[in-house]
């Protein structure tokens, strides 16, 4: 569960307003898609709930724990995908992961299985004893999104996470949103490809300039749009000027 | 307060530089026990000014004095200072660098725990490099049939160590808020020379960390200087809290 209420963020001393009075929740059991032009404030919404960056008004609520309370319990139920995977480059594949089942308290024969599956799913179980540096953009972006979901979190954040996967991959990684919801835990992902969002989520939000102008259903956001054919229309008819 | 997963990648990535610096420090520290011979041919053949000429043959006819000087004075000085700065200085600046100081702070680690455990990993990295070469500069003496007191000799650590401690703490509060760790290696390390020039300057001689790390009456006594030493690591402590300080307020 994800609850926003109130949130505001600027950067520079006030003078970009990045997220300006945010309030949006996600249920347990739900997909939500954040959508919203290039700096619309998608990201620092997600870095807000992940704990990089602090609020400046607002609270942010995550799995029960307050992020200004709880932020270690917070981060602790949460698993995060940034939107550059940057790794240690010096570690192999398999010391970041068993570098992370420790940070979790993941036991290693659970750390293990899982592990196996989700580098089989994804085709890394190769690579897995070469170093990060010998890694492409994509195969690093499969090592974060297995790194993330080593220690089963209830909450999934994910930030442009497409970006830079083969088909296959992206096609792996909506499964595992789905199984993910399909648990009752919760996901919460930024995305510009709008064929995913529209197929994949319970709810959409759309941000622009830091304000979410739309939130609901595929259904209710196009109750919101003249032209209602695909999420494309509506989502170019409401972030209009 | 120390993450064990985090001080354990911390010494894996730096493997390569403790390595490096026990080689370079180890093989220095080796060679003083036979250098000495070939001092005194240095100081009958080459042109130098008399001052340096009486300290050299000071040096030449007593062993110990030699081996103090050099390591605890010279030697071991320099690269304490230098691995200190280079240890230190990409800590946090290299993660923020590498984009994976964002990482380390999405975990559940606070930045209290993040900042002393890296420093606590750096330490022990400056600390092994330290004492293994001292006592491979030890056993190199034996060796050349050239004994010293161990204990005494061992002694020349604690203000050594202690001092380098002050510039590794100096650098890791640079690297807090910068973006390049070679800068905030370069700026510690230039501070460090500054101080290292002080000690030509009469009135501030004895009385810098540079100084203080040398441990020249130690030599002398044979007695550890606990006020410089207590000195120094409150030194280093307020320099490591300033650093934390830093580290809570920045942005990662
Ligand atoms: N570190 C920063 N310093 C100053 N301004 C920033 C910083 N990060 C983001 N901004 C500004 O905040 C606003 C929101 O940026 P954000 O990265 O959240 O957008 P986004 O929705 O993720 O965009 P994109 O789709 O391009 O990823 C933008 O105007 C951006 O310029
Ligand atoms: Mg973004």
């Amino acid at each position: 569960m994800i609850e926003i209420r109130n949130v505001s963020k600027s950067y520079n001393k006030g003078q970009i307003k990045a997220v300006d009075d945010l309030s949006l929740q996600v249920q347990p059991g739900e997909i939500f898609g954040f959508l919203g032009p290039n700096g619309a404030g998608k990201t620092t919404t997600i870095k807000m709930i992940v704990g990089l960056l602090e609020p400046d008004r607002g609270s942010i609520v995550v799995n029960g724990y307050d992020i200004r309370k709880d932020p270690i319990k917070v981060r602790k139920s949460i698993g995060f995908v940034p939107d550059n995977p940057s790794v240690y480059e010096r570690l192999t594949g398999i010391e970041y992961l068993n570098f992370l089942g420790d940070m979790y308290d993941v036991p290693r024969a659970v750390r293990t299985k899982r592990a196996k599956e989700l580098l089989e799913l994804f085709e890394l179980t190769g690579d897995v004893g070469n170093l990060i540096q010998s890694y492409s953009h994509g195969m690093r972006q499969k090592l974060v999104l297995i790194g993330a979901l080593l220690h089963a979190p209830d909450v999934f954040v994910l930030d442009e996470p497409m970006v830079g996967l083969d088909p296959r991959s992206a096609h792996n990684l909506k499964e595992i949103m789905s199984r993910h919801c399909q648990e009752g835990k919760t996901v919460f992902f930024s995305t510009h490809i709008l064929d995913v969002a529209e197929r994949l989520c319970d709810r959409i939000g759309i941000i622009r300039r830091g304000k979410l102008i739309a939130c609901g259903t595929m259904d209710q956001l196009r109750h919101m749009a003249n032209n209602k054919e695909t999420l494309e229309n509506v989502f170019l008819e409401l972030t209009e000027q | 307060m120390i993450s064990s997963p985090l001080f354990v990648k911390e010494l894996k990535e730096a493997k390569w530089k403790i390595i490096t610096g026990l080689l370079i420090t180890g093989i220095t520290g080796a060679s003083l026990p036979f250098l000495v011979d070939y001092l005194g041919v240095f100081v009958e053949q080459m042109a130098m000014p008399e001052w340096a000429r009486s300290i050299l043959g000071q040096q030449l006819g007593n062993y110990p004095l030699y081996l103090w000087s050099n390591w605890y004075g010279k030697n071991l000085l320099q690269f304490s200072v230098a691995f200190a700065v280079i240890i230190a200085g990409p800590l946090i600046a290299g993660e923020r660098a590498r984009n994976t100081l964002e990482f380390l702070a999405s975990r559940p680690l606070s930045r209290v725990q993040i900042i002393l455990t890296k420093a606590a990993a750096g330490s022990v990295s400056l600390g092994v490099i330290i004492l293994v070469s001292t006592v491979i500069t030890l056993v190199a003496s034996y060796a050349a049939a050239r004994p010293v007191p161990v204990a005494w000799f061992m002694s020349g650590l604690l203000p050594q160590y202690a001092g380098a401690l002050v510039f590794f703490n100096l650098a890791l509060m640079l690297s807090v808020r910068s973006d390049d760790g070679l800068k905030a290696a370069v700026i510690a390390g230039g501070i460090a020379l500054l101080l290292f020039a002080a000690e030509w300057v009469a009135p501030l001689r004895g009385r810098t960390v540079i100084s203080m790390m040398a441990a020249s009456r130690s030599f002398v006594t044979g007695d550890v200087h606990f006020g410089h030493l207590f000195f120094m690591l409150l030194l280093a402590l307020g320099l490591l809290w300033a650093a934390l300080t830093a580290f809570r307020q920045s942005d990662v």
